[in-house]
């Protein structure tokens, strides 16, 4: 164990939306800054929802939400530019059940979908509205129309994380913070271990901004504070391509609200909530937590029986501890807690409770608290500064020309780099083998990952997944995981067992949401799967023979 | 060529056998029941998993969970013996057999089988070299090793065992992402001593490829045309001589696609080293020449092989009466004296998820566990593991139709359903290719007894 | 709803490139998803035998990456022209995914969003389309009379005049390119029916079948051409359609199919087989003079679009023939390079594809190799020239009337 004599102005736990962008925000205003994730960054509940950054259309009951929502959602229009695209959504009333339910809210939506140069939400007759989706079924009654942004959760935590480091702060991933150090009623800083290298060391910080989302919990127990959390789980199924070609809202079996959105190219229906009492990594998505879903979908676009499954997620809502009411009726703001004034614990501050559309407003709020402590005056510019990607414009046609590549796969980078896109295509000039297609589905070239190896803090199969889509199509990475594997081992110089192990880790992480819902052509898929990896590859075997005496 | 018999009520073709499925197993039974000089039909919709295969022969390579053969006839005789509902133990006579009686016909029984394939082959000039008693070790893309029998020429040169005490150069070609050389040389250089092999030294290089340079997604078959062209093969033998150096080994992924032995012998000439084809992953050459090879073995012993006829089900009383089959925009009627089933596991079409079960596709036979169960109400969620590549592997694809000692498929009482149906290959239960290594061998030995029962 | 508001609906679908699609083509789309990205298809593609991999990512590229949003599919300029729509892919797969059609759904819906980026050299049969309803610019009647006395003179075979009836048992569907740049393969099927005493008629105004349309993407002009053939259909109230190309054939089956006629559709060789016989034909093929040495080519459009079956009925026929000696290809199923408008798009690649299938025509040193498609036809004869080769390319129905009539 070495000590970091160095002192940090601000450590921040967690790497989610919420963390890095508060590591984001403390680096932009010049706070000597360290963010530790103990995975990989929005590996947790930010890479587990739908991705909607929703200007407030489910909280009309809480104006002050659907204010700050619609607020956060321009911001993020302007400094995510591209990896933030809109989606028309269309919410059938599928019976007088749900007729009769639907009352009045207190909030007008219509005020604030102009603010954020939304449309307005409008009343469709069942014709006008199977015109625009003809998937819905005949027997609706009614619909409604609105539309609203979505993002991708995965790289706006990591982009937040690399903005963070180009302003000056150490980040790092794969990191877990075991303890606390606290001296009396003082947080001095925290004991941090590093996964890969098994390195315990401890590092000291003014301030340690507890961002870890439901492990909130955990690393507060560590400080000697006690911070209760109503848990709650929600699990999604993804299928394969856009089912329909707009969102589908509709109400569910049991009254909530369950929701069909095409994702890039492929479509999550989402969700449950469950309240979990157990540990928040041992959350999974159930049988029944999928037939539930496509149950409730099933009303308003029958077909989706027949759409292919490709695999199932869940994540953990830390919400604020509030109980005796439904989820649905809890409120999705988030609590921004000093410690100090709280617990009597001087040097941590935490979130309970928030969502992905604010995670900005929130960070901002906790910078300015530190900052405030710590007497600094430093004006916020998250909401103005472009994450990196959205600071300049976008010209697939150019690019493709300028680097001789398909304008597909230059369309699909850029989807996921923005104005960075040349960065990538670069690669291909000193390498052409670069060019290389390795995951089809989702048009992910070796230039690609190799640039997020480099850049993005990618160190495995299945961080290459968060930041660039590998593996996300329908085969699963049957297909691209053998050839990037050997493209790891090269730019991180690992050493074979390490790489195997990977490839194993990533399919075994790929596993665990298609087995809760193995059906029609995925199951075919998996034979190939089987017959490459185990039948071929004798990757079954493998792991005990590594074990050498 | 097929006779249709074109009438008022449809369209019909009369056969004497018709076999479902052109994979290893239905091509075997086909080429079997022809020997009589019987009229074959085998219909085929597309393909199936053996063309998708690394082009080896696996028989029989581990028992799960550990213990891996050292030779496949062990290999056969153990799991004949000791695994029940096993496809070698049922054509070792079965449950009525005694365990060591079983295991002795049972080996017997894959001898013949894998003579008929290799003597095949043979015959449309490609050799595959091998031998029940000794199981091969080979490598593939990323360096691993599993334990094979037979192999074509091309592959068998790389048996592992070969590399004790010399040296290996494993080349790629920059560009093509199945395979990258370091990477594999890296994984074997730390496997081999693992596996008692002490090589000299294990290195790798790249080459270009005549007319492929400055490429990037380039693919297997490419690479294989290539190779077929004599000039660019010279160019190629002369860059694998550049960084052959003195070694006595030489891996290259893909060795041709119309002339790989002829291919292989030039670069060994050229190098005055041994040259071998690794085992490959989809889409694979070496798979794509099984396939079309035992295609051309089949027709050359009067078989008709028809891609692109879809059965779809069947008209049957105590017999199978017939099969309505789609052949593009028609719906043929099939009539023969005897079927053989030989529709593959998932991958080949012959079992299918429906509503969570599983199900037969074509005759509604009963789907069973490889411990027998009945898997009509068995969601298909329970035959998985929660270990992605488990030891032994999936149940869900150990599971399949449940046959006799003849290969008649049975029904829930446990008899023949139909007295001219049999079956072969992957749609049987009782065994998981994947883990056991022993796909091709099944599929060859069920695929030949099939075709004789069939004929007989 | 107010109109305004479902226009506002439409221009935001329109900004997020959000495309709906007609019920065949959610057919399709379906279909289309259960492709398992193993690659087998890029081993029978034939344009990936004559053009690399990295400038045509192949049929595989097509069902798992270009066709999987709605939203891209204008970026698949660069690959979806390539394809000849040829069906090898389709015929081999684990899960015969259908990308033909896949093929067409994206260019259609490329022509709609961004007209640009269709291939200029496609632009002359657009409007010629657009103009005469034919692919071809059409001959005035006179003209089209004598090149056919000509053609028939030279291939010495006799004339007989068409016969326009406002109703018969079979509608003669001889298509554009018999219609007007090859019409002795029009008049070769005239002879063949004459001979077999049956009730046909021909169309006084002929359109095209739509397959160009379809293939340029142009869904509209597609649909006009669609509905022109149907209601002819319903006015001659014929029972079936005979065809003399394969890409007529398919293309009004699956119209037939769709619009739920009462008629069917075949070719010649099929409606022979099948309706009239093949020993009440048989019976009218007189001992030929010459005796004659024949391959075929079976084209992609009767092969893999209609069925396997179509091979086998043209190779039966010539078979039956006598003096004629026919002689399997070595390798058969090969695609001839011109379809998809391919022979538009890159006629250089075009020409690479039927090199290889010449190859194969060539090893048999046969007299002539014959194909029942017009399209296929003059790429095979053309690539035959270039080879300096002895074969001689014939027109299936034209070989079919020479030695009907002793020619």
């Amino acid at each position: 164990m070495f000590c970091l004599k160095e002192e940090y102005d601000v450590i921040v736990i967690g790497g989610g939306s919420s963390g890095a962008g508060t590591a984001r925000d403390c680096a932009m205003r010049g706070l000597k800054t360290i963010l530790l994730e103990r995975n990989d960054f929005g590996s947790g509940t930010a890479g587990a929802c739908a991705g909607m950054i929703s200007g407030g259309v489910k909280y009309l009951d809480e104006p002050e939400m659907v204010e700050l929502c619609t607020k956060e959602v321009v911001y993020l229009q302007k400094i995510a530019k591209h990896i933030v695209f809109r989606l028309p959504i269309i919410t059938a009333i599928i019976n007088e059940i749900d007729l009769k339910a639907r009352t009045s809210k207190k909030t007008d939506y219509s005020k604030y979908t102009a603010l954020r140069g939304a449309s307005p939400i409008m009343l469709l007759s069942k014709e006008e509205a199977r015109k625009i989706e003809p998937k819905l079924s005949d027997k609706i009654l009614l619909a409604a129309y609105f539309d609203e942004m979505f993002i991708d959760p995965f790289r706006l935590c990591m982009l937040n994380a690399l903005s963070a480091k180009n302003h000056g702060a150490v980040v790092r991933n794969y990191t877990e913070v075991i303890d606390i150090i606290r001296n009396g009623d003082r947080v001095e800083g925290v004991i941090a271990k590093d996964k890969r290298t098994g390195e315990v060391e401890e590092i000291y910080g003014k301030f340690v901004a507890n961002c870890a989302g439901p492990w909130v919990s955990r690393i507060s127990k560590m400080a000697g504070i006690d911070q209760p959390l109503r848990l709650n789980k929600g699990s999604h199924v993804i299928f394969d391509r856009r089912v329909t070609g707009v969102g589908v809202v509709c109400r569910a079996l049991d009254g909530r609200s369950v929701y069909l959105f095409p994702h890039f190219d492929t479509t999550v229906l989402g969700t449950t909530a469950w309240d979990i009492f157990g540990s928040p990594d041992d959350a999974e998505t159930s049988y029944d937590d999928v037939e539930y879903l496509i149950s409730s979908i099933e009303v308003a676009v029958p077909s989706i029986r027949e759409a292919r499954v490709i695999r199932t997620m869940c994540g953990v809502r830390p919400m604020l501890p509030e109980w005796w009411i439904t989820e649905d009726e809890a409120t999705r703001n988030f609590k921004l807690v000093d410690h100090e004034e709280r617990d009597g614990v001087k040097g941590i501050v935490s979130f309970e409770g928030g969502k992905l559309v604010i995670y900005r407003v929130m960070a901002e709020k906790m910078t300015d608290l530190i900052c405030k402590k710590l007497g600094i005056k430093a004006e916020c510019r998250t909401h103005i500064e472009p994450l990196p990607g959205a600071e300049g414009e976008v010209d697939i046609e150019l690019w493709s020309e300028e680097y001789n590549m398909p304008t597909h796969t230059v369309g699909r980078i850029a989807s996921r780099h923005g104005s960075n896109t040349p960065e990538v295509l670069k690669l291909t000039r000193e390498n052409p083998e670069y060019k290389s297609t390795i995951c089809r589905c989702e048009s992910v070239t070796e230039a690609e990952i190799r640039y997020s190896l480099r850049n993005e803090f990618a160190t495995s199969l299945s961080d290459l997944r968060r930041r660039v889509r590998l593996g996300m199509g329908p085969c699963q990475s049957t297909f691209c995981n053998f050839k990037a594997l050997a493209i790891i081992a090269d730019e991180l110089n690992l050493n074979p067992e390490k790489v195997h192990k990977d490839a194993l880790d990533f399919a075994q992480e790929r596993w665990k949401g298609k087995c809760v819902l193995l059906r029609g052509d995925q199951v075919s898929e998996e034979e190939i799967n089987q017959a490459i990896y185990a039948g071929v590859a004798n990757y079954d075997t493998l792991p005990d023979f590594w074990r050498r005496d | 060529m097929i006779h249709y018999q074109i009438s008022g009520g449809g369209t019909k073709v009369k056969v004497d056998v018709c076999v479902i499925g052109a994979g290893v197993a239905g091509l075997t039974a086909a080429r079997k029941a022809a020997e009589k000089g019987l009229k074959v039909l085998a219909a085929e919709k597309g393909s199936g998993a053996t063309i998708q295969s690394s082009g080896v022969i696996d028989v029989a390579g581990y028992l799960p969970p550990n213990h891996m053969f050292t030779s496949a006839s062990e290999g056969v005789r153990t799991i004949a013996e000791k695994v029940k509902n096993h496809p070698y133990s049922i054509i070792g006579g079965g449950k009525k057999s005694e365990p060591e009686r079983r295991g002795r016909e049972s080996e017997r029984n894959v001898r013949r089988a894998l003579d008929f394939f290799v003597e095949g082959m043979k015959s449309v000039g490609v050799n595959f070299r091998g031998s029940l008693d000794e199981n091969v070790l080979v490598t593939n893309f990323l360096g691993t090793f599993k334990p094979t029998c037979l192999c074509p020429s091309t592959i068998y040169n790389g048996d592992l065992r070969r590399l004790d005490g010399s040296s290996l150069v494993l080349v790629g070609v920059k560009g093509f992402p199945d395979y990258d050389s370091k990477f594999c040389a890296q994984s074997l250089s730390d496997i081999l001593p693992c596996l008692g092999i002490k090589p000299k030294s294990v290195s790798h290089a790249y080459i270009d490829v005549p007319g492929l340079e400055g490429r990037g997604d380039i693919l297997a078959i490419e690479i294989a045309r290539k190779m077929d062209d004599p000039q660019v093969l010279e160019k190629i033998g002369q860059s694998l001589q550049k960084v052959a150096g003195s070694a006595e080994h030489l891996a290259i992924p893909t060795c041709g696609v119309q002339s790989p032995e002829e291919n292989i012998k030039t670069l060994a000439e050229a190098t005055g080293a041994n040259v071998f084809e690794l085992a490959s992953f989809p889409p694979s050459v070496p798979g794509y020449r099984l396939v079309k090879s035992l295609e051309n073995l089949a027709q050359k012993a009067g078989v008709s092989v028809r891609r692109g006829y879809k059965i779809l089900d069947a008209k049957f009383d105590k017999n199978v009466k017939s099969l309505r089959v789609e052949v593009g925009r028609k719906i043929v009627e099939i009539e023969a004296d005897v079927y053989i089933l030989a529709s593959g596991g998932f991958l080949g079409g012959g079992l299918k998820e429906e509503k969570d079960f599983i199900r037969e596709s074509i005759f509604n036979l009963p789907v069973y566990s490889s411990d027998g169960i009945n898997l009509e109400e068995v969601y298909l969620e329970k035959l998985l593991s929660r270990k992605v590549f488990p030891k032994g592997g999936h149940q869900l694809f150990s599971c399949g139709i449940l046959v006799d000692e003849n290969l008649q498929p049975l029904s829930e009482k446990g008899e023949p359903m139909y007295g001219n149906l049999y079956a072969a290959g992957a749609i049987l239960s009782g065994y998981n290719y994947m883990a056991e290594k022993s796909g091709m061998g099944v599929a060859i030995a069920t695929g030949y007894l099939a075709g004789l029962k069939a004929s007989s | 709803m107010p109109e305004k508001e479902l226009e506002h609906i439409e221009g935001i679908m329109r900004e997020e490139d959000i495309v709906l699609m007609k019920p065949e083509e959610e057919e399709t789309y379906k279909k289309v998803e259960a492709c398992q990205n193993c690659g087998l298809c890029l081993v029978v593609c034939p344009i990936l035998e004559v053009l690399q991999h990295e400038a045509y990512s192949g049929p595989r590229s097509i069902t798992s990456e270009l066709s999987r949003t709605v939203r891209e599919f204008w970026k698949a300029k660069d690959v979806v022209y390539y394809c000849t729509l040829c069906g090898r892919c389709q015929e081999i797969c684990s899960k015969n995914v259908p990308v033909p059609k896949v093929v067409s759904l994206i260019r259609s819906k490329l022509f709609k969003q961004r007209r640009e980026l269709m291939p200029a050299n496609f632009q002359a049969m657009l409007e010629n389309l657009n103009n005469y309803g034919l692919a071809f610019e059409p001959m005035d009647k006179e003209a089209r009379v004598e090149s056919a006395r000509g053609r028939l003179e030279m291939l010495g075979l006799p004339y007989v005049p068409d016969k326009v009836k406002s109703n018969a048992e079979i509608l003669y569907f001889p298509g554009c390119q018999a219609e007007n740049l090859l019409p002795e393969i029009r008049e070769s099927a005239k002879l063949v029916m004459e001979k077999m005493g049956v009730d046909y008629t021909l169309l006084p105004d002929l359109k095209c079948c739509s397959l160009p349309s379809i293939l340029m993407g142009d869904s509209e002009t597609a649909e006009k051409l669609q509905k022109d053939f149907l209601e002819k259909m319903r006015s001659v109230g014929a029972k079936i359609v005979v065809t003399t190309c394969a890409g007529c054939t398919a293309t009004l089956a699956e119209i037939r199919d769709r619009s739920n006629g009462d008629f069917e559709v075949k070719h010649l060789i099929e409606y022979i087989l099948e309706d009239f016989g093949k020993e009440k034909f048989g019976k009218l093929v007189p001992n030929h003079p010459e005796n004659v040495s024949v391959t075929l080519h079976s084209p992609c459009h009767l092969d893999r679009h209609v069925g396997k079956y179509t091979t086998e009925y043209a190779e039966e026929l010539l078979g039956m023939l006598p003096k004629v000696e026919f002689k399997k290809l070595g390798e058969p199923g090969r695609c001839c390079g011109a379809g998809g408008l391919l022979n538009l798009y890159n006629p250089q690649i075009s020409r690479e594809i039927a090199k290889k299938e010449i190859e194969e025509i060539q090893k048999l040193n046969v007299q002539n190799v014959v194909t029942p498609c017009p399209l296929c036809l003059v790429q095979i004869d053309q690539a035959l020239f270039k080879k300096k080769s002895k074969t001689q390319a014939l027109d299936y129905t034209v070989f079919l009337a020479k030695r009907l009539y002793g020619a």
